[in-house]
């Protein structure tokens, strides 16, 4: 419990770090609540259905249009999303899933194939994602991304109800288009998770986004906030 | 606030229907909180060398019962005990490998026989034949004769995968199943 927490802190603390590093250059900061309801039964399909929002609460551009500075906030899109799973293994799982963003003027459609591999290894949980997206907006752009997260229990060696664990996981990202430069980015998250219930989780957490960092980089940080259910 | 009901009376019809379930919750207790009689058959093992001990509370639907987990001889020990601080059974984790070679053979063609696909994910020998002392005693001996073999397998079905929990008696022979609540893993991948 002590070792698992300090090392929560010390995640926080380069999150902060990252944070202060890039403060004064092209960073941009976020909030991000979201729903989500994963619906599974013991047939081999799953489904899982979500809301989010995203505004930005932070920006050190100069000339961004609708930036309101005295308020610090700016809408920027409400998000639904869909996924259908398959179980194709023991620790498998194949899904293929939607997204749409409206967002002022320009709304967005995704379509994500999606390859997950997760397992408990003692008392971790961990989870392999392979994700293919085709993002449909003025331009498309084709995203590939591959994530890494692990769960680690706070108390105990599992994550009881009334229990909270910490979660952190860290994101490559490229994408590509016919009318952008490709580019990479790496994403890094730490998250602290409340088991409230049996199958209703909350979180929350800050995510670090590198992005573009072998041409011109700039740096996102996210308030990540979630209300997760499993039935 | 009409909206605030709403989603308060979802979050809690929820929990209820997550009650109805079974699955085994522990929970850390301190030495204190053992039963007397429970901390008195571990007391006459105070001579080994029990590495990490800890207690727990353990619920498994309506049973509950105390548990101690140690390590000893860098197996990891769990020694269940009830209410009353009778001793229920001592499971020691093992590798399928260490199961000798012919109730290996049966366990692994009744599950080949049963499943179309199955993996055997963890392996425990349980002991609970007998008195107290003698169980716990054989139980820290390296020995392939328990009583039992309990088996936790992931099995695929007719295109359905299930979690279960299997005995087996020491001759390799199916005894009894039981299933297993999944993990949850959903909530970390999307």
């Amino acid at each position: 419990m002590i070792t698992s927490f300090s090392k929560f802190l010390l995640s926080v603390f380069f999150l902060f770090i990252s944070y202060t590093g890039y403060s004064q250059t092209n960073f941009t900061g976020y909030i991000n609540p979201e729903i989500s309801i994963n619906i599974s039964n013991e047939s081999p399909w799953s489904h899982s259905f979500g809301i989010a929002n995203r505004d930005i609460v932070y920006t050190d551009y100069e000339n961004v249009n609708d930036f309101n500075k005295e308020l610090d906030f700016q809408y920027k899109f409400l998000e639904l999303n869909h996924y259908t799973s398959r179980e194709i293994g023991f620790h498998s799982k194949l899904s293929a899933g939607i997204r749409y963003r409206f967002e002022d003027g320009k709304n967005e459609t995704r379509i994500i194939e999606q390859y997950a591999y997760s397992k408990k290894i003692g008392r971790v949980k961990i989870a392999h994602r392979l994700r293919l997206a085709q993002r449909y907006r003025e331009i498309t752009t084709f995203r590939t991304r591959y994530r890494f997260s692990a769960e680690f229990p706070l108390q105990g060696d599992k994550i009881n109800p009334k229990e909270f664990s910490l979660v952190a996981s860290t994101e490559a990202v490229w994408e590509m288009g016919k009318k952008e430069r490709p580019n990479l980015g790496q994403r890094f998250a730490a998250q602290i998770n409340y088991r409230l219930f049996e199958n209703t989780r909350l979180n929350l957490g800050l995510e670090y986004r590198h992005r573009d960092y072998t041409h011109s980089p700039y740096v996102e940080v996210f308030l990540l906030s979630g209300l997760k259910i499993s039935l | 606030m009409k909206k605030l009901c709403f989603f308060l009376f979802i979050i809690f019809s929820l929990s209820t229907i997550a009650q109805s379930k079974k699955e085994e919750v522990e929970q850390r207790i301190s030495r204190e909180k053992m039963p007397l009689a429970a901390l008195q058959i571990l007391d006459l093992f105070k001579d080994k060398k029990f590495k990490k001990q800890h207690y727990f509370f353990e619920k498994d639907g309506n049973k509950e019962s105390f548990e101690a987990k140690f390590i000893y001889n860098k197996s990891a020990y769990s020694v269940e005990f009830s209410p009353k601080g009778k001793l229920e059974d001592v499971e020691v984790v093992i590798k399928k490998q260490q199961i000798a070679p012919k109730p290996l053979d049966k366990i692994e063609s009744f599950l080949k026989d049963n499943f179309d696909a199955f993996k055997i994910v963890k392996v425990q020998k349980q002991f609970k034949n007998g008195i107290a002392k003698v169980v716990f005693e054989k139980s820290l001996l390296p020995t392939n004769h328990p009583d039992n073999f309990e088996l936790i397998v992931q099995t695929r079905l007719k295109g359905s995968y299930y979690k279960y929990e299997f005995l087996f008696d020491a001759n390799g022979d199916y005894k009894e199943k039981r299933k297993v609540v999944k993990n949850q893993f959903d909530y970390l991948i999307f």
